[in-house]
């Protein structure tokens, strides 16, 4: 799957937000895209699944060539497209597994619980997760890491052919982590899927091998190269 | 603004039949439990004024309606008697729980008695059923000591009744008795209902009253629930599910008067279309009772414009020792963010609104022992949110569901 941003101009609540970013992610590629607080990296990524509170009043969404600008949310994810979310939603009263199953179901059609229930136990012992958390309710009362790790689980779970992982790394302490970036390793290399995973560090890239970083300022991409450009971030900041 | 003002004027327009309710709803607005002029909090005034309120509030009530009993079925634990309803008059220097067990009884054609008796289990299903002639129907429930008692009582009336269903409970728990009442009013949405209750939990006694309130053109409910035992533990749950015009008063005290005693209210509202909530949870902790947990919640969620809940908790602590007292109240629309999260995982815009009002509801469902009742208020209120249905006599196996427990 090929995921094509064509000059994009993008509005929230009538402030330009986006102004003109083009960037193509093909099968495989791992794109890493940084940027300062507020320079617009959470808002490209709700704009690829299509949330409503961001308008598009320039430019294209592309998968494999067709525009989905006008599809709606769940549509896009049947493509294949997938979003981590940095701040997870709570939902009390929403059994992770109901919704997990739910949310499979709908990509993937029914598939046997026994069968379902053997992933979702060895997905979350890979990725350390507490077997009590499986039975609470939809990230309630969970933990700041092990949202993100039940985020991780669901991009397993749900194979999704292109990822955005907006700030995976966030809030996690330096084991878990590891932990996330050597899951999303795994499925990148098992799966071939296209990554785009947008950080404020390069804390995680010290356990992963990007491709390409672009750096998003102002709404804006600045800056482009490989792994030595997060590095330097690292080393300077975003002064360019 | 528009849509609420617009609302408001409805629902007071939809009462002009009854004159004296256009003065009712208006005073939702203005009065909400306030003391006398001139009391303090703590004082016992508020206390009486609301007593009195609940009294006289439900004498207007149930003198507009003629009435009719239900179906009822029974067993060895259960009587039904009809009575003559001249016989009381009332004594205005009696007590409020007399006076009001008076006027119960005295406006009651049909009086459904409850008594397990001492160490007793049973489990009791009742379908009451009004048509368009209807009297108030009385069920007094008596659970002595050490008993445990699950009652389920589905209020139905037949489609395009113009009827009123109005049930006066009557809830005595002994001490270290387990008693939960699952009330279930489903009646059609051509019916007026008008509940009363009034329960008093015993010494370490467990009571729940959960109220799911899903039929009805107007529903108005008065409950005064008290933690009256040593270390009782009460706690009233209520689900509203409003569509079409449908509206809703539904009024709650609980109130702790002994010590280490629980005395909870939990809430829970869905509305959708035009439909209108008003929700008045009152707590209040008696001076001396040490120890105690209070706790009133009210929460709303308001899945079209045109809809709308009104919460109003309130709350009096009068004991300087309390373990905990709260209360809160919240409403909110549906959550753009959830459905975006929702959606972003595949599910379509329908069915993640529909898992998010479940998910909602699911807390208040949560807190019903009875799995039956459980299983047919999930399947009932989920008809009615996916399709904007209301099936106000039960389409389930009658046979099956309603068991008269075998004598023993």
């Amino acid at each position: 799957m090929k995921l094509e941003i064509k000059d994009l101009y993008v509005e929230v609540e009538d402030k330009e937000v986006i102004r003109g970013i083009s960037l193509t992610i093909n099968e495989g590629e791992f794109h890493v895209l940084m940027g300062p607080n507020g320079s617009g990296k959470t808002t490209l990524s709700r704009t690829i699944l299509g949330h409503t509170k961001m308008k598009v009043t320039k430019g294209d969404i592309l998968i494999d060539g067709e525009s989905i600008l006008k599809m709606p949310t769940d549509k896009r994810a049947k493509l294949g497209l997938f979003l981590l979310f940095q701040s997870p939603i709570e939902v009390e009263g929403l059994g992770l597994l109901n919704f997990l199953n739910t949310a499979k179901a709908s990509l993937q059609g029914n598939l046997p619980f026994k069968e379902f229930m053997e992933e979702v136990k060895e997905t979350a012992k890979d990725l350390h997760v507490k077997e009590d958390i499986i039975g609470r309710s939809l990230n309630y009362g969970f933990s700041g890491g092990e949202k993100k790790k039940i985020e991780v689980l669901q991009m397993r779970l749900l194979k999704p052919k292109i990822a955005i992982l907006d700030e995976p790394d966030s809030g996690l302490d330096v084991d878990a982590v590891r932990v996330v970036a050597q899951n999303v390793n795994d499925y990148q290399q098992r799966t071939k899927a296209g990554l785009l995973l947008i950080t404020h560090y390069s804390r995680i890239l010290n356990y992963m091998k990007p491709d390409f970083v672009h750096v998003m300022v102002d709404g804006k991409i600045v800056k482009e190269g490989g792994r030595d450009l997060a590095d330097r971030i690292e080393k300077e900041g975003y002064k360019f | 603004m528009e849509n609420a003002e617009k609302i408001v004027e409805q629902a007071i327009a939809s009462y002009k039949h009854m004159p004296f309710e256009t003065a009712e709803l208006y005073k939702k607005y203005v009065v909400n439990f306030l003391l006398p002029q001139g009391a303090k909090a703590g004082d016992g005034a508020g206390i009486e004024e609301l007593r009195k309120r609940i009294t006289d509030e439900s004498r207007l009530r149930f003198d507009l309606y003629n009435g009719k009993d239900g179906l009822v079925s029974g067993s060895e634990f259960v009587r039904v008697s009809k009575k003559d309803t001249r016989e009381y008059k009332e004594d205005a220097k009696a007590g409020f729980e007399e006076r009001l067990g008076g006027y119960v009884t005295s406006r009651s054609e049909s009086v459904v008695e409850v008594h397990i008796p001492e160490g007793k289990e049973a489990k009791l299903n009742f379908l009451f059923l009004c048509d368009s002639s209807s009297m108030p129907l009385e069920v007094v429930v008596n659970a002595a000591a050490g008993s445990h008692l699950s009652l389920f009582e589905w209020f139905g009336s037949s489609p395009g009744s113009e009827c009123a269903s109005m049930p006066l409970h009557v809830v005595n728990a002994g001490d270290r008795s387990n008693v939960e009442v699952n009330v279930l009013h489903n009646e059609g949405l051509e019916t007026s209902i008008g509940a009363l209750n009034k329960i008093s939990a015993g010494e370490d006694s467990t009571v729940r009253l959960n109220g799911i309130y899903n039929g009805g053109r107007i529903t108005r409910s008065s409950t005064f629930a008290e933690a009256a035992g040593k270390g009782s533990n009460l706690l009233v749950n209520e689900i509203v599910l409003g569509n079409a015009d449908q509206k809703f008063d539904v009024n709650t005290f609980i109130l702790n008067s002994n010590q280490m005693t629980r005395a909870v209210l939990k809430t829970g509202a869905v509305l959708k279309d035009r439909s209108f909530c008003i929700l008045k949870g009152y707590a209040k902790v008696e001076r001396g009772t040490n120890g105690s947990y209070s706790n009133v919640e009210e929460k709303g969620l308001v899945l079209d414009p045109d809809a709308r809940i009104q919460p109003l908790p309130d709350m009096s602590i009068d004991c300087k020792d309390v373990a905990f007292a709260s209360h809160s109240a919240a409403t909110a629309p549906l959550d753009r963010e959830a459905l975006f999260y929702l959606m972003s995982r595949g599910v379509d815009e329908t069915k993640a609104k529909r898992i998010f009002v479940a998910s909602f509801l699911s807390k208040y469902l949560a807190e019903i022992e009875n799995d039956i009742v459980k299983e047919i208020a999930i399947s009932i209120l989920l008809d009615k949110l996916d399709n904007g249905k209301h099936s106000p006599v039960p389409r389930i196996s009658m046979q099956n569901l309603w068991i008269v427990p075998k004598k023993k």
